[in-house]
């Protein structure tokens, strides 16, 4: 796994949820982190896009729903 | 207010349905938990006897609730989809009706869920139910012998007509027999004896109207659907008596898969209302996000609206 995207993507979370970076690990979830509601997994995508240039597909938006699997598409997206 | 302890006691099929929301999907059970924690007596009591309704006739098995459940989150979901799209390009989906009535009005399966997505999100969206309340708390001041809803759905609006004075006389009009199919199964769970309903599956713009026929017309989100709102809402006008009124529901910045006219704010829905004619008695407008007024049209905030109109 890719450590400069997952720092990238650990850090802009923190940033958005409003938690310490500490708390934000590869397993993250809506499920382990209390404010990742449906309005800032909104935000959240939109941010991705953002920093990292690219476009995810409306099903591609509604499954990321842990860091882990944010990661992985991010890298398979910028073939990293 | 009631603690989770409290909701489990006294509102187990409502619980029920919310256990398996948040079980299925995370976000959801995040909005769901924070707006049960803001009710009151009034919702509890409503919740609870609609869950206790359909667990009767209409979701007897545990696979039928997972299903219920399962069909609210794909509605959740498919919204949420439309509104990144949205954000990111400032336009709907579609741009014509009859791609929605091909692609998802005349699809049974889709609309199944659907129906049953929307007649939960009565039960779990801040909006949707205090809309419900407001048709609610006009229905308690005026008396109806004929009542004519278009595209009643969930039937949610029907069934609350009918609690209120069920002597009316009750037409239904939509332009997908498949939706009207769907909307008679679940009157039927409710005990409406549907046999006595008209029921119209034609498009409201092509049927001949019934001139000054009606005390109450219903259209709870419908002008989202169609290409001309200014149009459906000049028929709508004529089908009242002189003095009659029509609850109306519809939204602005509001994307979803079958969503073609696109008001871009709540004046534009007034000036279209009053442009047919009609006099506004009341309205609500309701931000989906807490979001200042200052900044809806900036941020593209959805805003549901609901309106009683009366024709002059």
């Amino acid at each position: 796994m890719d450590q400069t995207i997952l720092d990238r993507v650990r850090n802009l979370i923190s940033n958005l949820m409003r938690v310490p970076l500490e708390e934000v690990t590869i397993s993250s979830s809506p499920s382990t982190i209390t404010t990742w509601d449906s309005l800032q997994h909104l935000n959240l995508i939109l941010s991705l896009e953002e920093t990292f240039g690219l476009q995810f597909s409306p099903e591609e938006t509604i499954e990321l729903l842990n860091v882990e699997t944010i990661v992985l598409l991010i890298e398979e997206k910028k073939g990293a | 207010m009631f603690n989770k302890t409290e909701r489990r006691e006294r509102f187990p099929s409502l619980m029920k349905i919310v256990d398996l929301i948040s079980t299925q999907n995370p976000l959801q059970s995040k909005r769901i938990e924070v707006f049960l924690d803001s009710r009151d007596e009034r919702y509890y009591s409503y919740a609870e006897n609609l869950c206790k309704t359909l667990e009767r006739s209409f979701l007897t098995t545990n696979e039928d609730w997972a299903t219920a459940a399962r069909s609210y989150n794909r509605t959740c979901m498919d919204l949420l989809r439309e509104q990144i799209r949205f954000r990111k390009t400032g336009s709907y989906l579609i741009n014509a009706a009859g791609q929605a009535h091909n692609d998802i009005y005349s699809q049974p399966d889709i609309m199944n869920y659907y129906m049953m997505g929307l007649l939960f999100s009565y039960l779990f969206w801040r909006n949707h139910y205090d809309i419900l309340c407001f048709f609610q708390d006009y229905l308690q001041t005026i008396s109806i012998e004929k009542y004519l809803e278009i595209a009643p759905g969930h039937g949610l609006f029907t069934i609350e007509a009918l609690k209120r004075s069920p002597q009316i006389e009750v037409a239904l009009m939509d332009i997908s027999q498949t939706s009207l199919d769907v909307t008679q199964d679940l009157l039927k769970t409710f005990n409406a004896d549907t046999s006595k309903f008209k029921t119209i599956c034609g498009d409201f713009l092509k049927e001949p109207v019934g001139e000054q026929s009606m005390d109450f017309v219903v259209m709870g989100e419908v002008l989202e659907h169609v290409n001309e709102a200014p149009e459906f809402m000049r028929r709508a006008y004529r089908w009242l008596k002189p003095g009659g009124t029509l609850f109306m529901t519809t939204c602005a910045n509001c994307p979803a898969f079958d969503h073609v006219y696109h008001f871009h704010d709540v004046s534009a829905i007034r000036d279209l209302l009053r442009g047919a004619g009609f006099e506004i008695l009341r309205d609500i407008a309701l931000p989906a996000e807490n979001v200042p007024e200052a900044k809806w049209q900036e941020q593209l905030v959805t805003i549901n609206y609901a309106a009683i109109l009366q024709r002059k």
